[in-house]
């Protein structure tokens, strides 16, 4: 390999004898200092001409100074690297990171923790910030924005407020910590409306935020501020309190405490877990990791019942191993001997293992929605069509024919029914419509849902108006002369009609 | 001439691409499939967060999480060759680091002129950024599409 790219070095030399490549004058300075591989005479051979006259590297300097701007350069990579990675700062500090750059290049010393974080975080961080702020003032005069916040905390217990702007992609621009004022829904209020203010206020479209209380309250307050701004509430937080809302049911929640307890029992006891893996091996020839629920994550309860009826069978065997049966339930705590009896009793219950079943048949639609949910921000107008699969879905799914079932589907059918009630918006209606993939559909939307889609409509239509007037006039909307141009809003309609219709000569333009 | 519902894929690139018989449908309707479904994004920021700072590096202030955080995320939205716009000390070296990022083709062209749409662009980007200041949205002037001053107060009373 040294070989290769030492021929090519040379001739490259020879073809352009004015690049300065530093890279090369490392190989060169190594080959001096006598850091050459086995390899290189052979190479050295091959690059030489046939003559044999050297080329050599007896011309070349055994250290070559490296400019202040070189450096500067470097340094730049080297930090890009760093940031864009999340990579510890101390990073370059490390004896492997200095030996690596030292065989590029034998005078460079990558900068320190200490220079990356206090000298070139700012600078770099500068150079970001404008680019950002260039890209979004684009994004702005090309179009709309949106923009969208969260409270959270870190390590250190500041509790921070981030704001992301969507151009449709996401930008983090800014964070907010709270002190002694606390991110009460008007301070974090006034926080946005700051920021909508700095953007362009009719250049914001709408703010989209998780479903807590406080953040509810503040996107209240900015509307009342914004009329035009819309309200969207964040449809995997939606669907992820649906989610919640039907492990409440006893029947439910009874499989999912018996995955819950199997996995904890199963997963983290040494001696269980062996047992398991080799009860695995000889039936699915692999081993299956079960995975841990987490807390408010409640996909997380659909994805590790995946995992742990995917091996029921080397469950089931497990528990009933001879090497199982003389260890765990007689050795080790009293908690243990409990826990022990209590895993292997209940996998043998085919109940449970049905239960669990139905839990992840019954689900499993929602589960794929909080996938895509959560993957891709966009697809507004694939939550009405979400809302309508998961109607159809719960009201066909066969319960069992039992009181328990019966509990189940009126229990599923109602917190289906509450939180379409709480996610869906005019807005989710509206793109719904404007969906040409669900003209056609049989399932459309009802006489509510169509009027405030159709109001919606014409509002934005107005909004659009407004903002193209201010834009041109250059004043506020409340200066706009009353022969401002309102074609948008007196088109819309006719303009609709025609998409339902599908009519018109809707040819490809390239 | 009608369309065929069937033969739509993404919503938004038929908005884009098609319709163009119906502007101001198109307009709001691109608005519209613009609009984000959810908040992952806003998750996803605040789970970088967490990873730059980690259970190893709890001394990071906030004001340097900010800007490291600033760096990471939007490192992968905005476009690269925006990045390699900025001025650059040794140009020779500077745009051999960026000959991939900069035409988007791993072909290992190293001559600017191959690739004229890019540096054309670039050059435009950075007369937008050396026009302004640092941190330029912060201090541009919105007057004209604004209805209310920036950082209106609020109170309960709203």
């Amino acid at each position: 390999m040294r070989s290769e790219i030492l021929k090519h070095l040379t001739e490259n030399k020879r073809k352009n004898p004015r690049d300065d490549c530093p890279y090369q004058r490392a190989l060169d300075a190594m080959d001096v200092a006598g850091h050459v591989s086995s390899d290189a005479p052979a190479a050295k051979q091959q690059a030489e001409p046939a003559s044999g006259t050297s080329t050599g590297s007896s011309s070349v300097p055994f250290i070559n100074q490296l400019t202040t701007d070189e450096v500067k350069a470097i340094h730049t990579t080297c930090e890009r690297w760093i940031y864009r990675w999340a990579l510890p700062l101390r990073t370059t500090e490390s004896p492997d990171c200095i030996n690596f750059s030292k065989a590029l290049n034998a005078v460079y010393t990558p900068p320190s923790r200490y220079s990356m974080a206090e000298t070139l975080l700012p600078e770099e961080f500068n150079n970001q910030q404008r680019m950002v702020d260039c890209f979004v003032r684009r994004c702005v005069d090309d179009g709309d924005v949106e923009i969208g916040g969260d409270l959270w905390g870190d390590r250190l217990n500041n509790s921070m407020c981030n704001v992301i702007i969507f151009t449709p992609d996401s930008l983090y621009v800014e964070n907010k910590v709270s002190g002694e004022a606390r991110h009460s829904a008007e301070n974090t209020a006034e926080f946005f409306s700051h920021r909508i203010g700095l953007l362009g206020a009719r250049s914001v479209v709408a703010i989209v935020t998780d479903t807590e209380n406080k953040m509810q309250a503040m996107c209240a307050l900015l509307q009342k501020i914004y009329p035009w701004m819309l309200a969207i509430p964040c449809a995997a937080h939606c669907l992820d309190l649906l989610f919640g809302d039907m492990c409440k049911h006893p029947y439910v929640a009874s499989a999912l405490d018996f995955f819950s307890s199997s996995t904890h029992y199963w997963r983290p006891t040494s001696m269980a877990k062996a047992i398991l893996n080799r009860s695995q091996l000889a039936e699915y020839g692999k081993t299956v990791q079960l995975q841990h629920p987490g807390d408010t994550r409640w996909q997380s309860q659909l994805i590790g019942t995946k995992a742990l009826l995917t091996t029921q069978c080397a469950v089931k065997k497990a528990a009933v191993d001879a090497v199982f049966k003389s260890e765990c339930p007689a050795g080790g705590t009293a908690k243990h001997r409990a826990a022990a009896l209590k895993a292997s009793t209940a996998v043998r219950h085919e109940t449970n293992w049905d239960t669990l079943a139905l839990f992840d048949e019954l689900l499993q639609p929602l589960g794929v929605a909080l996938d895509v949910g959560q993957s891709n921000g966009r697809g507004l107008e694939a939550v009405r069509r979400a809302l309508f699969t998961f109607h159809e879905h719960f009201e066909a799914f066969s319960y069992q024919p039992t009181t328990e079932g019966t509990g189940l589907r009126q229990l599923v059918l109602r917190a289906a029914e509450k939180r379409r009630r709480y996610t869906l918006r005019p807005i989710h209606c509206l793109a719904y419509l404007l969906d040409a993939r669900y003209v056609d559909k049989k399932e459309q939307l009802d006489t509510d849902e169509l009027s405030a889609a159709i109001d919606l409509l014409q509002s934005m239509a107005r909004a659009h108006d407004i903002k193209m007037g201010t834009r041109k006039y250059k004043c506020t909307a409340d200066k706009l002369p009353k022969d401002y141009s309102r074609e948008t809003e007196k088109e819309i309609m006719a303009e609709y009609t025609t998409f339902k219709s599908k009519a018109g000569s809707f040819l490809h333009c390239p | 001439m009608t369309w065929e519902a069937s033969s739509v894929r993404d919503p938004l690139n038929w908005w884009t691409v098609w319709a163009k018989h119906v502007p101001h449908l198109r307009a709001v309707a691109l608005t519209v499939m613009k609009l984000p479904a959810g908040f992952a994004a806003g998750e996803r920021s605040l789970s970088n967060a967490s990873h730059i700072q980690s259970r190893l590096q709890t001394r990071l202030s906030y004001t340097t999480l900010h800007k490291l955080l600033y760096m990471y995320y939007n490192s992968r939205v905005v476009p690269d060759f925006l990045a390699s716009a900025l001025p650059s000390p040794t140009a020779p070296l500077d745009r051999r680091m960026h000959t991939v990022e900069l035409d988007g083709v791993d072909d290992g062209v190293d001559d600017p002129d191959e690739c004229p749409d890019a540096y054309t662009a670039a050059g435009a980007m950075v007369a937008d950024v050396e026009g302004g200041p640092v941190g330029a949205l912060t201090s541009a002037d919105h007057s004209a599409d604004d209805d209310s001053p920036p950082g209106a107060r609020f109170s309960p009373s709203h």
